[in-house]
């Protein structure tokens, strides 16, 4: 389970070029691994969902209850024979792309709400329904990046690969440095790769 | 023409419901051509209507067994003389047969109370047709009976085969009929062999569906990780079973023999469908293993069988935050006014702790 560990601790390293950093991530640079329990609180975003249904028409809020400033986006998940589409006259701010999520266009700062979405639901076949259906509303955030006056979201950001972090922080073992090319994951005793 | 003591009308309300069995009826006034043969044998067939598109129409091949129960004699003049003896003290009140009647009203008056009567141990049939359906059509669907002129009780019996349980609706209806009862013009000749719809409704049988998700590693720092699946049944090409379905893990759940690993059971999906199993959302930061594997197909399930279907996935060291997702489900609800069919859709709840 070290290469989890290591996975929380790349993830720290990523988020210190961001503008948003706490003291206590900042205390992790200078280290190039964690020992013991200690708990990395990358999760400080945090989403609550606040919905709401009249009739077939959900409405969608999003409060980011964390810490960070998030861009926010929204997809509805169902079967083949429903179908939704944002109300006429409603959910401003939000946009449907082509990936199937609805993107809200400005940052959602910390501890506010993004303004609503509204989504008709459609069933195209009633006999295809025995008792019930469900529609899924998943949310999805990701950290804001501030550069100066511009910040933007980058929906495909990751954190260190395990390659690039093994390479760039080797282990240090009597005296001398090794590349770590065994398992990181000792607690199973499974090979590298495993995990 | 002769006045008949049974009015026409009524004769014409009984075989228009007798063949459609979803018959408005008007006033007609026209005279028989001479009295009903009471010794005469009745033949009274079994049908499936032509433009009949149901499932137990197309596709149900086996045995349908028909009751026959006669429940009231008539004169030589059509009139009714009355309830048989076996059905004397059901309740029904024949009277409304002699008015202009509806086909709701003779099934409470009529039907709702001498079936019961005929479905008690004490009440043998008058007869019984055992008929043989295919795909081409029912054959042996009819029964003889001697001075069989009366009104009967026709009572097909449920049925079922690998797929459906099939139930039927049981109504009444005059012997002998003639031309001019059933279509309103023509002959007016006592006619000895009746014909009756068999009318149906399908139930499917069900079988269930397990899905089983492996998720290697868990990145709590982002939170909760929702993976949904989307299960589509068809049946001869025709979507019959769509939903949705959830799986969420946390850093609650329990690292196993290499994964974190959760089962959602679906059940009733109908039986003999092919179903297919698409994991559609893979979570905020994490993919599948094998793309080919987001796809899964369990063919021909049987009714009682259960068929399964697995997933891995792995964190994908994104950081994307969140992959919350909220289960709405809505509820179908079918009423029946004046004989319209309505379907709403009354929303249950989410998944959320103290959601609405």
């Amino acid at each position: 389970m070290k290469f989890k560990k290591y996975l929380m601790i790349a993830a720290a390293l990523a988020l210190v070029s961001l503008a948003s950093v706490k003291t206590t991530m900042a205390y992790f640079t200078d280290h190039k691994e964690t020992t013991g329990g200690v708990t990395l609180s990358l999760g400080d975003s945090r989403l609550t969902p606040h919905e709401t249904v009249e009739g077939l028409v959900k409405h969608i809020t999003i409060e980011n209850t964390g810490n960070y400033d998030v861009f926010i986006r929204v997809k509805a998940v169902y079967g083949s024979n429903y179908d939704a589409s944002v109300v006429d006259n409603t959910s401003v701010g939000w946009e449907l792309k082509d990936d199937g999520y609805y993107y809200y266009k400005d940052v959602v700062k910390a501890h506010e709400t993004a303004p609503e979405l509204q989504l008709q639901i459609k069933v195209k076949d009633n006999t295809a329904i025995e008792n019930s259906f469900n529609v899924v509303i998943v949310q999805e955030a990701t950290l804001a990046i501030y550069d100066g006056d511009k910040v933007s979201a980058d929906w495909s950001k990751t954190v260190m690969s395990r390659q690039d972090y093994d390479a760039k922080f080797p282990t240090q073992v009597d005296g001398t440095i090794e590349q770590q090319n065994q398992s990181t994951d000792t607690d199973n005793g499974q090979g590298e790769g495993d995990n | 023409m002769k006045n008949l003591g049974f009015s026409r009308k009524k004769l014409i309300a009984i075989a228009a419901t007798v063949v459609t069995l979803a018959a408005s009826f008007g006033a007609y006034s026209v005279n028989a051509a001479g009295h009903i043969d009471l010794t005469a044998d009745v033949n009274i067939s079994a049908a499936i209507g032509a433009g009949d598109t149901s499932q137990f129409a197309t596709s149900y091949e086996g045995e349908i067994v028909i009751d026959l129960y006669k429940i009231a004699e008539l004169d030589e003049s059509g009139n009714i003389k009355g309830l048989t003896a076996d059905f004397a003290n059901s309740g029904a009140d024949l009277s409304v047969l002699t008015n202009k009647t509806s086909e709701k009203e003779v099934k409470t008056e009529i039907v709702e109370k001498v079936k019961p009567v005929a479905q008690s141990d004490a009440v043998k049939p008058t007869d019984t047709i055992k008929a043989t359906k295919t795909k081409d059509g029912l054959t042996n669907a009819t029964a003889t009976i001697a001075n069989g002129a009366g009104i009967y009780l026709f009572v097909p019996q449920d049925c079922s085969d690998a797929d459906f349980n099939y139930t039927f609706t049981s109504y009444i209806l005059y012997a002998p009929t003639s031309d001019y009862i059933t279509l309103g013009s023509g002959s007016d000749e006592w006619k000895y062999d009746v014909n009756f719809l068999l009318k149906s409704e399908a139930k499917p049988k069900y079988g269930n569906v397990i899905i089983t998700k492996n998720l290697k590693t868990f990145n709590d720092s982002l939170g909760t990780a929702s993976f949904i699946f989307d299960v589509e049944a068809t049946r001869d090409s025709k979507t019959v079973f769509s939903n949705v379905y959830t799986l969420t893990f946390d850093k609650n759940d329990n690292y196993v023999d290499g994964a974190f690993t959760k089962s959602i059971t679906i059940d009733k999906v109908p039986a003999g469908t092919t179903i297919t199993v698409t994991e559609v959302y893979s979570g905020a930061s994490y993919q599948i293993d094998v793309e080919e594997n987001k796809t899964q197909t369990i063919e021909d399930l049987k009714a009682g069988e259960t068929g399964t279907v697995e997933f891995t996935n792995d964190y994908d060291e994104h950081l994307k935050e969140g992959g919350i997702s909220v289960v709405n489900t809505f509820e179908k609800v079918e009423t029946t006014t004046d004989g319209l069919e309505t379907v709403k859709y009354n929303y249950t709840g989410n998944n959320i702790e103290g959601g609405n």
